[in-house]
């Protein structure tokens, strides 16, 4: 399926090129908009609705992509000047325009890796935290010394679990932006896991060493 | 330090390092009351680097607000170019072009308002330019006034090399903090469940505290690799 993107610079591409022959530029708009499936057939509609161009094309002008937009405004600029001369300069912007837009979609792909990476990282995180959050006290009361063991680590537990929430949060929202959430379930999904693999080895009661030979 | 950023945007540097140490001050305080005791003996150096970063960001704060800007305009010089040529050839009369040229980005289009003014009130168009398009930080859309502004109607030639070249810039510049921070979010709740561990920290007060330090750390990792993409 076609990036939306894409579909709607292709159009405004034709817009200007039937411009550039000597079509009025409303026409063009009404003519090469209107197939399209995109918000520019709102404009398009518009246009026949005998809307001025600089209003019916304020969807495009609008929109959020900015190649979109900075075409649509060159077309918009054409009641102060002539829709020939827009057309002609306006076909080396859009091949410039054009350009943009496919870097735009390679970095969505190399984000998509990015973010898959970005997961396999919480999913390590929450695995890794949860066996130092379990089997941690266990290691650390290995005492050569009589100080007494310590007692009452369940704490850790819950606190390591928030440590590697708030790690995973802010790598999420670093990442994905608003899908940090995934982020952060995956990093606790699997530190719940591993903690509950991991329970009977921390429930075993470390004894003091010392004396032993 | 680039002190170019400062000037600008107007900014003088004494007050902008005076609000620099007010800040790291204020996060020095902040963190420490934050903090409590869980730190021990390294909490004064922590706090000192943490103080250290806090100043460097509002400082350094001018100079990334200048590079988006330097971006935006950038871009919006390909529009501009292609519009001035067109009404240049239009109306054959570079005065009217930039009457007529309306930029959306705000610096760009008070350069483009300050020069159609002065032009107004009978300045050279040229002279008018060359004033007005010190205020621009992109040398693209500087470029582009002048070049309607000195010979007329050039072709367009739809050059997008300043553009180009900063986004490879940003790239790269991506390429270097992402691994930082990754490494920074993958190892500080492991470092401090450790640090929790070894020094026996179970109190639950105690891990609060820890918990708000490893958040510092990580909330001044993310400032400092995002800064450059806008977030």
């Amino acid at each position: 399926m076609m990036n939306a993107d894409f579909d709607t610079m292709l159009a405004l591409k034709k817009v200007l090129e039937s411009a550039s022959y000597g079509m009025g530029m409303s026409q063009s708009v009404a003519r090469e908009l209107g197939t399209v499936r995109t918000i520019g057939s709102e404009s398009a509609r518009l246009v026949l609705l005998g809307y001025p161009l600089h209003e019916a094309m304020s969807p495009l002008v609008e929109s959020g992509s900015e190649e979109v937009s900075m075409l649509a405004s060159l077309i918009v600029s054409v009641p102060r000047s002539s829709s020939v001369m827009v057309g002609k300069s306006g076909g080396i912007l859009a091949d410039t325009l054009d350009r943009w837009v496919k870097t735009k979609e390679s970095e969505k792909l190399q984000q998509k890796a990015l973010r898959f990476r970005s997961l396999i990282t919480c999913g390590v995180l929450g695995a890794v935290s949860a066996m130092v959050a379990s089997l941690g006290p266990l290691v650390g009361g290995l005492d050569f010394t009589r100080a007494p063991l310590p007692g009452g680590t369940a704490a850790l537990l819950y606190a390591a679990a928030g440590f590697t929430g708030i790690s995973s949060c802010m790598l999420g929202l670093f990442m994905s932006g608003r899908g940090f959430y995934v982020n952060a379930a995956v990093a606790l999904g699997v530190f719940l896991v591993v903690a509950a693999l991991a329970s009977p080895l921390a429930s075993v009661s470390a004894v003091t060493l010392w004396g032993v030979k | 330090m680039r002190f170019e950023s400062y000037e600008a945007f107007g900014i003088s540097v004494r007050r902008m390092l005076a609000l620099g140490s007010a800040a790291s001050v204020l996060s020095w305080v902040g963190l420490e009351l934050a903090l409590g005791d869980a730190l021990g003996e390294a909490k004064t150096a922590t706090l000192a680097v943490v103080a250290a970063l806090v100043f460097y960001v509002a400082v350094s704060a001018p100079r990334r607000l200048l590079d988006r800007q330097r971006v935006a305009q950038a871009r919006e010089s390909l529009l501009l170019a292609a519009t001035a040529q067109t009404c240049l050839k239009v109306t054959g009369s570079r005065s009217r072009t930039f009457m007529m040229i309306k930029p959306k980005e705000q610096v760009l289009s008070a350069a483009v308002k300050d020069s159609a003014r002065r032009i107004l009130l009978g300045m050279k168009v040229d002279t008018a330019v060359g004033e007005s398009s010190n205020a621009l930080s992109s040398y693209s859309a500087a470029a582009a006034l002048h070049s309607v502004a000195a010979s007329g109607a050039r072709e367009f030639a739809g050059s997008d090399e300043e553009s180009r070249g900063l986004a490879i810039s940003a790239d790269l510049s991506m390429e270097t903090k992402l691994p930082i921070f990754m490494t920074v979010c993958f190892f500080a709740p492991i470092m401090i469940t450790l640090y929790a561990v070894f020094s026996h920290t179970y109190q639950p007060d105690r891990l609060v505290e820890l918990g708000a330090f490893e958040f510092t750390v990580i909330d001044l990792a993310y400032y400092l690799s995002a800064a450059d993409r806008g977030l």
